[in-house]
């Protein structure tokens, strides 16, 4: 009930928990903040130091004196203006698709319901799981001139030629996008987990239409989720290079690509970190209008700036939060307009809408899985150039990847270090989100701005930085570096995703554990970790899979002598002409079906 | 609740088990076995027949095991390398020519053009004088094939900008140097005249102008030589230009292509060893045995770069040599890229080449 009456305090204006919450730590700031030390730290000495080693090199010459040419040519050279402009473009579409087409996917998951549950969290892992090599190679396998649209189309006579479905911003968006929805849905979902269903039964009893009790009750808990999933996206999306090169057309070049690309081909590393700087200089820009308007008001810290009225945050918020109120109730009412029609038309209430919820996700599960699926036979095809139809049968690639010890031991690498950077990036960034989300922080934006910017850069560019940092300390080539740098990469996407969690998080509820003798670990134990165990579950996939994705880290850091699984894969594609990529993505593909299944069904004997 | 416990007892398991293997120390800092070891970086795709026509040789001869490092495309590994001093090879093998422009300029290179041994200075003497380099020492060349689908013919440059009579799809890659060469190519200029032609604006107009015929028949624009020997192989382009040990891997492979070595550029890929690397000497000693005839004879049969041996073809089986682009009768088809004129343009040539994509 408290939970219920916290987040109704929550809409209508300021939650009273906060206020006391507030009240009590204003004594002791410098000791409420203490849990944000350790990533604090952690940030600034393995990112943002390194960070600068790279960036260093952007304010000299090619002489080595201190110059300011590589920013005057960034300047006076219009092109990588254009390409940021396509990059902020990309990335705020895809976050917008993304976090629209995920809320219905994040609704059904959080709805409970028992049947499909398994299946459309197969169908979330599926993507969320795959490489995004193998995922761009099968969206070029599904769009191609001879692709599974095209193949199909002309077989049916439905097309004389085949059509042009690649290569082009669509399909840029639609790569992304269903790249992005996994980490979209699952961070809504967790937010969605905590609120209270009995809210919206209460708005039926008192007599609001389903539509008004969506719009007007339920969508207003969910915004913290719908905010940071967009922020995750959008941030991921800004450093995604791979998609529009293998499915874009040249105008779709985005910025993270020319980096790698001073790095690779122009071997122009001064340039490399003032296009560095650029980038980051614009997700500031993105992230400090965000934090201005929507963000902080539903991810963090909102409420007690609007409680203290201080700050121009908070004042924006206030004249903010009333428009919002309005802008929904008037989506309400016209969301409960239709459903009248659709009642009429179908004579029935609840039918329509929820008919219509279970076709869009039916959908979307489409969506997101059939991909994947068109890889599974090109796995067992002797054709060896990803293309459809599969020719023949042969299970040469699994051979290769199983009979293997050095694939075998690459996985396993791969695992230890997904594992272990997890592990390590929570037991840093939970205590920091909890501050973060709860305690007005002085520099918040700048802590922000370093939590978030290890998303946006390229891997190599951390993985150089790092290289500089750990030669210095004697630790390149051991596994540790490694770890810290795959922590690194990892630590974001907790803070982010636990924040989000918290936000609809009642801190009354400690009090009352406090009260009634609990102490603080007991309480966080018992009262606050069950609740958040949605959000931290996503945090660990999140985190896990983002170490399992990771290739530049490993290639720097690991000194060339250890591999892993994409990087076992990169080399491989790299020259050789196989389909052992499609076979580890089937592998993976079974391995995360029956992962899922077995956790759903020992949760449900529970 | 009990969920809880017994997850957490399972991953502390998981954990206390891993923490073993953490705990071991450094088990990858270099510890090497024997007396003189040394490391190796080689690129990723090359290790198997490294293994084969290299290392394993090498062992046999002198009972000492180098180690097989895998190196990234970067050469911003070695920068790093040796600024910090933290070697992780000694000896690097398969860098561009223009890579070690950038490496030379920079000071990070060993010189090792005064290797003691007849087959390194046997590659030296083979190459102009002005393709020699004291820090970079050759070991094969690769060359750009004109390559389309095996029921097309396309003879040359001009016949890819040709759309009117050979209608098809073409690639051709995303970076302004390999593609304003193409374009140069198709006006009948040799690699050779590259500097002189596009000396002033009027060259570079002329070029674009050129490009700007064939932009909308260019359905993709690749980056990296594996994505083009997919799209070729699984025919989704009709033709482009790209290395030809790629376009023979890929006929090897089942693909149904063509290839001819019409107008052909040519790279050079060679060993370096970073500045300051502790076990020079021994890499030196490594560079001088991979150069031997046979060596490098047994690394072009699993890849097929040109050799720059003169002594290699001989050893090579006739029916495979005649596809390489040193073979007599390809070698007057080939020409070497203008390694200082792309070294100092290739940045600004890209830019513009980029706005010009992107408008």
């Amino acid at each position: 009930m408290s939970v219920a009456r916290s987040q109704g305090g929550l809409v209508a204006g300021v939650g009273r928990g906060e206020q006391l919450n507030l009240r009590s730590f204003r004594n002791r700031p410098a000791l409420s903040l203490l849990p944000l030390v350790p990533a604090w730290v952690f940030l600034l000495l393995f990112f943002a130091l390194p960070l600068i080693f790279v960036t260093g090199a952007s304010i000299f010459d090619e002489s080595g004196a201190l110059s300011l040419q590589n920013f005057v040519r960034l300047v006076e050279t219009p092109v990588y203006w254009r390409i940021l402009l396509n990059t902020l473009d990309i990335a705020f579409w895809t976050a917008c698709i993304t976090v629209v087409v995920g809320y219905p996917l994040a609704r059904m998951l959080a709805s409970g319901e028992r049947s499909g549950t398994s299946f459309l969290m197969i169908a979330i892992m599926v993507p969320l799981w795959t490489s995004f090599l193998v995922r761009a190679l099968a969206w070029m396998l599904v769009l191609s001139r001879y692709g599974v649209i095209n193949s199909t189309m002309l077989s049916l006579g439905l097309l004389d030629t085949p059509a042009r479905l690649v290569n082009n911003y669509p399909a840029v968006l639609l790569a992304m996008v269903h790249g992005m929805l996994p980490l979209a849905v699952l961070t809504m979902y967790s937010v969605m987990q905590n609120i209270d269903p009995a809210l919206s039964r209460a708005a039926s009893t008192l007599g609001a239409r389903s539509g008004n009790a969506f719009w007007r009750v339920y969508f207003p808990l969910s915004l913290p989720g719908v905010a940071s999933a967009w922020l995750v996206v959008f941030v991921s999306a800004l450093g995604t290079f791979i998609v529009p090169v293998l499915l874009g057309s040249p105008r779709e070049m985005m910025i993270a690509g020319s980096i790698v690309e001073q790095i690779n081909n122009n071997f122009n590393w001064g340039f490399a970190g003032a296009l560095t700087v650029m980038l980051l200089g614009a997700t500031l820009l993105v992230y400090l209008v965000f934090e201005r308007t929507l963000g902080s008001s539903v991810l963090s810290g909102g409420a007690v700036s609007a409680a203290t009225g201080s700050g121009r945050s908070g004042r924006i918020q206030q004249r903010i939060r009333p428009l919002g109120g309005r802008i929904l109730a008037f989506v309400g009412a016209v969301t409960v307009h239709f459903e009248k029609i659709l009642d009429s038309i179908l004579g029935q209430r609840q039918a329509g809408s929820g008919l219509l919820l279970k076709i869009t996700a039916w959908l979307l599960v489409a969506f997101l899985i059939l991909p994947v699926v068109f890889v599974i036979p090109v796995s067992f095809s002797e054709d060896r150039f990803f293309s459809w139809p599969p020719v023949g049968f042969t299970t040469e690639w699994f051979a290769t990847y199983f009979t293997s010890t050095v694939w075998m031991q690459a996985t396993l690498n791969s695992v230890l270090f997904a594992f272990v950077s997890a592990i390590a990036s929570m037991v840093i960034g939970i205590p920091a989100a909890l501050v973060l989300a709860r305690r007005s922080v002085p520099m918040r934006a700048l802590l922000m701005m370093l939590v978030l910017m290890p998303i946006v850069l390229p891997n190599v560019i951390v993985a150089v930085g790092l290289f500089y940092i750990f030669a210095y300390v004697n630790m390149v080539g051991t596994i540790w570096a490694i770890i810290i740098g795959h922590t690194v990469l990892n630590l974001p996407y907790v803070i982010i995703t636990v924040m989000a969690v918290l936000k609809n998080y009642d801190v009354r509820l400690d009090h009352a554990s406090w009260t009634l003798g609990a102490g603080k670990l007991q309480t966080f134990r018992l009262v606050t970790m069950p609740i958040l165990r949605a959000g931290i579950t996503a945090a660990f996939l999140f985190a896990f899979v983002r170490s399992f994705d990771d290739l530049s880290i490993v290639l720097f850091l690991g000194a060339g002598q250890l591999s892993t699984l994409p990087l076992q894969l990169w080399s491989t594609a790299l020259v050789g002409i196989d389909s052992t990529l499609a076979a580890v993505s089937t592998v993976i593909f079974g391995a995360v079906c029956i992962v899922v299944i077995v956790a759903i069904r020992i949760g449900s004997k529970k | 609740m009990k969920t809880i416990e017994l997850s957490r007892r399972n991953a502390l398991k998981v954990i206390a088990g891993s923490s073993a293997l953490l705990a071991a120390p450094a088990i990858l800092s270099r510890s090497y076995a024997q007396e003189g070891g040394f490391s190796v970086g080689i690129p990723g795709g090359y290790e198997k027949a490294f293994q084969t026509a290299f290392l394993d040789p090498y062992e046999q001869e002198f009972g000492i095991k180098p180690t097989p490092i895998l190196a990234g495309t970067s050469t911003v590994e070695i920068k790093a390398q040796v600024e910090t001093g933290k070697f992780f090879y000694d000896v690097r093998f398969s860098v561009a020519a223009t890579g070690n422009e950038v490496l030379a300029e920079a000071g990070l290179l060993e010189r090792i053009d005064d290797i003691d041994s007849e087959d390194v200075q046997a590659i030296y003497g083979a190459l102009p004088e002005a393709q020699r380099r004291p820090t970079f020492l050759p070991h094969g060349l690769s060359a750009q094939v004109i390559a389309f689908q095996d029921h097309l013919d396309f003879k040359d440059y001009a016949d890819i900008w040709d759309v009117e009579n050979l209608p098809g799809a073409r690639a051709l890659r995303g970076q302004g140097k390999d593609t304003i060469e193409a374009a140069l190519r198709s006006m009948g200029k040799r690699p050779s005249e590259t500097a002189s032609f596009l000396a002033n604006e009027d060259g570079w107009k002329q070029v674009f102008a050129r490009l700007d015929e064939i932009k909308d028949h260019v359905t993709n624009w690749w980056e990296e030589d594996s994505d083009i020997t997919r799209l070729l192989g699984a025919r989704e382009v009709d033709v482009t230009a790209f290395p030809h040990h790629r376009a023979m891997a890929a006929v090897q492979s089942g693909a149904r292509i063509k290839y001819n070595y019409s107008q052909s550029m040519t790279t050079a890929l060679g060993w370096v060893i970073p500045k300051n690397s502790p076990q020079a000497e021994a890499g030196r000693k490594f560079i001088a045995f991979c150069s031997r005839p046979d060596r490098i004879a047994d690394f072009t049969m699993d890849v097929p770069m040109g050799p720059m041996h003169p002594d290699v073809m001989a050893l090579l089986d006739p029916a495979f040599a005649v596809a390489l682009p040193t073979h007599p009768n390809n070698v007057e088809n080939i020409e070497s890229e203008d390694v200082a004129f792309w070294h100092k343009n290739q940045g600004q040539a890209n830019e513009r080449f980029k706005e010009w994509l992107l408008g």
